[in-house]
């Protein structure tokens, strides 16, 4: 359990009365999101991600970036796809609101009436962190997000449409199946 | 966008991904991001030394959130540090789908080769591959390098396929009467050598010859050297350094100076008669004439010996063994 999970369900816990070792009702206090990173950032980790998904898709093919990108997404956040597939987004939308927020992102997040979202990332901190690195290819970082989103949608009532504006800016909207 | 905090785990699946496709994939993997690091650090560690290597990685420690430390030697030559929790091996315990099993090896993988070039020796004690904590020695002398690996104790926990530093240690090439130039290599070794060269190699008999107990010793023997070709199969030893010198002709050996070049073991380690072969070919081959010498260095590399790049021929050759 990293530092800030434990921190937030302390505070759940005094808030709440609820017992970290059982006996209460910690399920209603569950933090909604499986990874959480206090500290700094290390933004130059952007750049390592896109050279990570370049390596493996220039050397092992579409399949095989795939394969690395349905692990990553379904088994490393097993509890993200797994709520999705039980039509619960809860996850997804605070794993967006989180990390966006962390990384500084002008971004904004709707519901939709459907029980799906929008997301509408205005400038993207990895774009601008490659841009003021002078790393061409951020491109590459919305095909990884993309391949990402369709893998963790697989089998869940949900698709999740991913449109780079082009300009280091997407939108990515997520809709139930009809 | 797929966020920075969580770029190990993603590294993490990487590598799981690669080692599935075979042994080499992770190695290239490695070199690419140590060719990918050397924009981020080389220039810094090549024209500032010690502490650019020290403000690089305390620019790290800061923005990875790392529970490290780092000190300079008092005469500057070197610097030490460690990882009191490595952030990102915490980051993969926490994973859902747990570390990859080799995940400690990025770190040497790109860390060494940017070191080689920057004209420094790194010796990593990695202590385990599950628990988040290890310790690391940079330094620009050899030497110095080489004690320091020398007390690392991590060997037989983490095991023997994990590169730990990038000295190449593993073999010294040079001629019977300028052997003095090596004695400082072990404390062993002035003995050795002045054996080799105060006596009448050719009149020993064949195999075994005493020079200090079981510490050190001399094997002549008359092999048939085979010819050198991808047959060639590496040996290594763990508690001899091994110094080789044909005496009747010229002999070709194959080898391999760091671990990672080594394939997997073609047999487990031999206590008693301290040898391990492994099932790759040699990658590099050195052809000795009598008063020359090779010696090998444990616990780095791998040596095919026995070898000709001519017609097979019997020769005759002495080893002195010399205990670690």
């Amino acid at each position: 359990m990293n530092l800030e999970r434990r921190d937030f369900l302390k505070a759940a816990a005094a808030a709440g009365g609820v017992s970290l070792f059982g006996g209460g009702c910690l399920s209603c206090f569950e933090d909604p999101l499986r990874y959480r990173y206090g500290g700094e950032l290390h933004r130059d980790f952007h750049a390592s991600i896109l050279d990570g998904y370049n390596y493996v898709k220039d050397n092992y093919g579409e399949e095989g970036i795939r394969q690395v990108m349905e692990r990553f997404a379904c088994g490393v956040h097993r509890t993200m796809h797994e709520k999705l597939v039980r039509g619960d987004t809860s996850e997804l939308l605070e794993y967006w609101r989180y990390y966006l927020a962390r990384e500084g992102a002008d971004f904004s997040l709707e519901e939709t009436a459907d029980g799906g979202a929008e997301l509408t990332v205005r400038r993207c901190p990895a774009h601008a962190h490659l841009e003021k690195r002078g790393i061409p290819g951020a491109e590459g970082l919305c095909a990884a997000t993309r391949l990402f989103n369709e893998e963790l949608v697989k089998c869940t009532p949900f698709v999740l449409e991913t449109a780079a504006s082009g300009d280091g800016g997407c939108r990515q909207i997520l809709r139930r199946k009809c | 966008m797929l966020p920075s905090d969580q770029f190990v785990l993603f590294y993490n699946e990487i590598f799981k991904f690669l080692e599935q496709q075979g042994s080499d994939a992770l190695r290239k993997y490695y070199d690419r991001i140590a060719k990918r690091q050397e924009d981020f650090c080389l220039k810094q560690f090549q024209e500032m030394g010690l502490k650019g290597m020290y403000d690089y990685w305390e620019r790290i420690r800061i923005e990875e959130n790392c529970d490290s430390w780092r000190r300079f030697a008092a005469d500057g030559s070197y610097l030490e540090g460690g990882q009191n929790v490595c952030p990102s091996l915490s980051k993969v315990l926490e994973s859902e789908t747990g570390p990859c099993r080799v995940y400690c090896d990025h770190c040497p993988g790109w860390v060494l080769p940017v070191m080689t070039k920057a004209g420094y020796y790194y010796v990593y004690n990695l202590i385990s591959r599950t628990k988040p904590s290890c310790l690391n020695f940079i330094t620009p002398f050899a030497n110095r390098a080489l004690a320091e690996d020398r007390q690392n104790l991590w060997l037989e926990e983490v095991g023997d396929d994990l590169v730990r530093s990038n000295l190449e240690p593993s073999m010294y090439r040079g001629t019977i009467a300028k052997s003095r130039n090596f004695e400082n290599l072990h404390p062993r070794l002035k003995k050795a050598f002045a054996f080799l060269r105060e006596t009448d190699l050719a009149a020993l008999p064949l195999g075994r010859t005493t020079i200090d107990g079981d510490d050190i010793f001399a094997n002549v023997m008359e092999p048939t050297l085979g010819k050198y070709g991808p047959d060639a199969k590496l040996e290594a030893h763990r508690r001899y350094i091994d110094i080789q010198t044909p005496l009747t002709g010229e002999e070709t050996l194959g080898y391999i100076y760091d671990k990672a070049g080594v394939d997997a073991r073609a047999s487990e380690f031999n206590v008693n008669d301290d040898y391990v072969l492994y099932r790759n070919p040699a990658m590099r081959q050195i052809t000795l004439r009598p008063g020359e010498f090779v010696a090998f260095l444990p616990p780095y590399g791998a040596h095919a010996p026995g070898r000709t790049l001519g017609e097979p021929r019997k020769i005759r050759k002495v080893v002195v063994k010399v205990r670690m």
